[in-house]
């Protein structure tokens, strides 16, 4: 053990250490040293703690595969960095590992990363804890630290950077979800080359998989099938596609050349759907997946988000909340955990990544696709719930409005949410909220399946009516499973409804029920 | 999702009983909303989407 100073030189040092060098055989203009030394001063690092001799899990994997049958030595130990925000001697740590001063350790813990004897990839398993605010981290975990005998705890979600033989970004993306699903337990835990041995026997132009150069949107799919979970693939909207087939190849003129280009750059995923996702997907806690283009004509890129953070106003003049997002947080093998995505209207494509921040060009990284993980049971995807909750949406707000004062029903006063969670997390959301009590009980003694879709009424800030839709069953049979009505006088509403005197807007939203290929009857459990 | 933002209304605040509206001008509203989320939802259609070409692309910075 040995205690050093923070500072990012000291890591660059530890990093040679780690590869056998002497002098730092790597690149220390690499992105990372940069991100870390960032990130670590933030959250007011003072000291590193070096524990040598370390066995990773997954570098002993990739080790025992590939490493160990180089003609060149790697070692088979990894050296862990562990970060405290506290300034602390050998003396101090001594003396809080033979007292087993666990609370103390973890007040001050800021989390660690293991450093391998990899040159130029040197980051391997890596926690640090988020930085303090209101941010929502939806996909991190607890994870239990054997500080030298004494066991600390920390809630963050595990980073690593490829390695370049056994994971690419697209692998090391996949470990990072499957991370957290471990957790869920709802996947057996593995490592890289697990992962992208699952991924597939070939890299898709019929080359090796391994070295390792990337992972295509299926075959990551095929990782988390083998996984057991399920996947939902978004990509963009069709628009450029209809044009490309309108278009044959006996067209290709210079012209035609220029607005394929320009229908290329039209391939991203809209911002308003990038926030309607995440807000909408997140309550599962399961990290999301998303490939970008960081810069203009560069590569396919990987990232996992899981974490976003909303604006806060005193009036809400938003239709939907997912309209709130303005941020989002995702690991970036190429820099780090947690980096922010911001997202704007002002930027072409709706977001300026990491890799874009300090370009001068308004371009910004483009998104172009989610693969959005979840448990098996999860069947009714958000498209079809934000379909029908948009259906539902005129009658309700009638028979909402006819208990409330006109005061207060300004235009942009009535806003909804919608999101997919557990039933067993809503019921715990429930017991917290401030409803009639035969409300509460009424949804917690009730059976509810797994998974549910929640859809909320809201007037400014107060949540008015929530529908639980089942969630595992078929696209053309959405069923509502239960109402919460958040005051007695929403109740009477409902209760007081002139159904023979609103026959018409009830028919009407059978008929645009039916017509969607929803379950025109759920209209009458709902009132 | 907007949970701690402090508000100097409780809930009771916003309702009143016994109130009536004409069911010719909630027809209006009701039918007004209708027609907008139509729009919405033909949108929606266009979202089914799938882009191969990106989708078979490895990923592949580094």
């Amino acid at each position: 053990m040995e205690i050093l100073p923070f500072s990012i030189q000291q890591i660059i040092e530890q990093c040679a250490k780690a590869t056998g060098n002497k002098s730092f055989g790597g690149d220390c203009n690499k992105r990372h040293f940069d991100y870390f030394d960032k990130y670590l001063k933030e959250l007011e690092c003072k000291t590193i703690v070096v524990e040598e001799d370390y066995i990773s899990k997954d570098y002993l994997e990739n080790y025992k595969f590939y490493f160990s049958s180089c003609f060149q030595d790697f070692k088979r130990k990894c050296i862990r960095l562990h970060f405290f925000k506290s300034k602390e001697s050998e003396k101090s740590i001594d003396k809080a590992i033979l007292a087993d001063e666990k609370e103390k350790l973890n007040e001050n813990y800021l989390g660690y990363m293991v450093l391998r004897p990899i040159p130029n990839k040197e980051f391997g398993f890596t926690i640090l804890k988020t930085y303090n605010g209101k941010r929502k981290f939806f996909g991190n975990r607890k994870y239990e630290v054997n500080f030298f005998g004494v066991k600390l705890e920390i809630e963050s979600l595990a980073f690593q950077e490829q390695d370049g033989a056994l994971s690419a970004c697209a692998t090391t993306s996949v470990w990072s979800v499957l991370n957290k699903t471990n957790y869920l337990n709802y996947t057996l835990y593995k490592t890289p080359i697990s992962v992208t041995q699952d991924a597939d026997f070939l890299a898709s132009n019929g080359s090796r998989i391994f070295p390792n150069k990337g992972l295509t949107v299926k075959q990551i799919g095929n990782a988390f099938y083998k996984a057991g979970l399920a996947t939902e693939v978004i990509t963009n909207k069709e628009s450029n596609i209809k044009y490309l087939e309108a278009n044959k190849k006996e067209n290709v003129t210079p012209e035609f050349l220029i607005e394929y280009q320009k229908s290329q750059d039209e391939k991203y995923l809209e911002l308003k759907r990038i926030k309607r996702l995440i807000r909408a997907y997140s309550p599962l806690g399961i990290p999301i997946l998303a490939t970008i283009q960081p810069t203009k004509n560069a590569g396919l890129h990987s990232i996992v988000i899981s974490g976003y953070n909303i604006t806060r106003t005193k009036e809400l003049k938003t239709k939907y909340h997912f309209e709130l997002i303005d941020r989002l947080y995702a690991h970036d093998d190429q820099f780090g955990p947690f980096t922010k995505i911001e997202l704007s209207n002002s930027k072409k494509y709706g977001l300026d990544t990491i890799w874009t921040e300090e370009s001068k060009e308004n371009n910004g990284s483009k998104l172009l696709s989610f693969v959005v993980v979840y448990n098996k049971k999860v069947r009714i995807t958000e498209q079809s719930i934000f379909a029908f909750f948009q259906t539902l949406q005129p009658l309700i707000n009638d028979i909402l409005n006819s208990v409330i004062e006109d005061d207060f029903l300004g235009k942009s006063s009535r806003n909804y949410d919608y999101y997919c969670i557990r039933s067993n997390s809503y019921k715990e959301e429930v017991k917290k909220l401030t409803i009639p009590d035969e409300e509460k009980l009424k949804i917690l003694k009730s059976s509810l399946p797994k998974y549910i879709w929640v859809l909320s009424f809201y007037q400014n800030h107060f949540r008015l009516f929530d529908i639980i839709v089942d969630s595992t069953d078929i696209i053309s049979n959405v069923i509502v499973i239960d109402t919460i009505h958040y005051h007695n006088a929403i109740k009477e509403g409902f209760v007081s409804f002139d159904k023979k005197e609103s026959k018409k807007l009830i028919e009407s939203t059978k008929k645009d029920l039916r017509s969607r290929k929803f379950n025109p009857l759920n209209i009458d459990e709902i009132i | 999702m907007t949970d701690n933002i402090n508000n100097t209304k409780s809930l009771d605040d916003i309702f009143v009983s016994d109130k009536e509206t004409n069911i010719n001008v909630r027809l209006v509203e009701f039918e007004q909303q209708r027609e907008e989320i139509g729009e919405e939802i033909e949108k929606l259609e266009e979202e089914k989407f799938i882009d191969n070409e990106t989708l078979s692309m490895e990923i592949t910075v580094s």
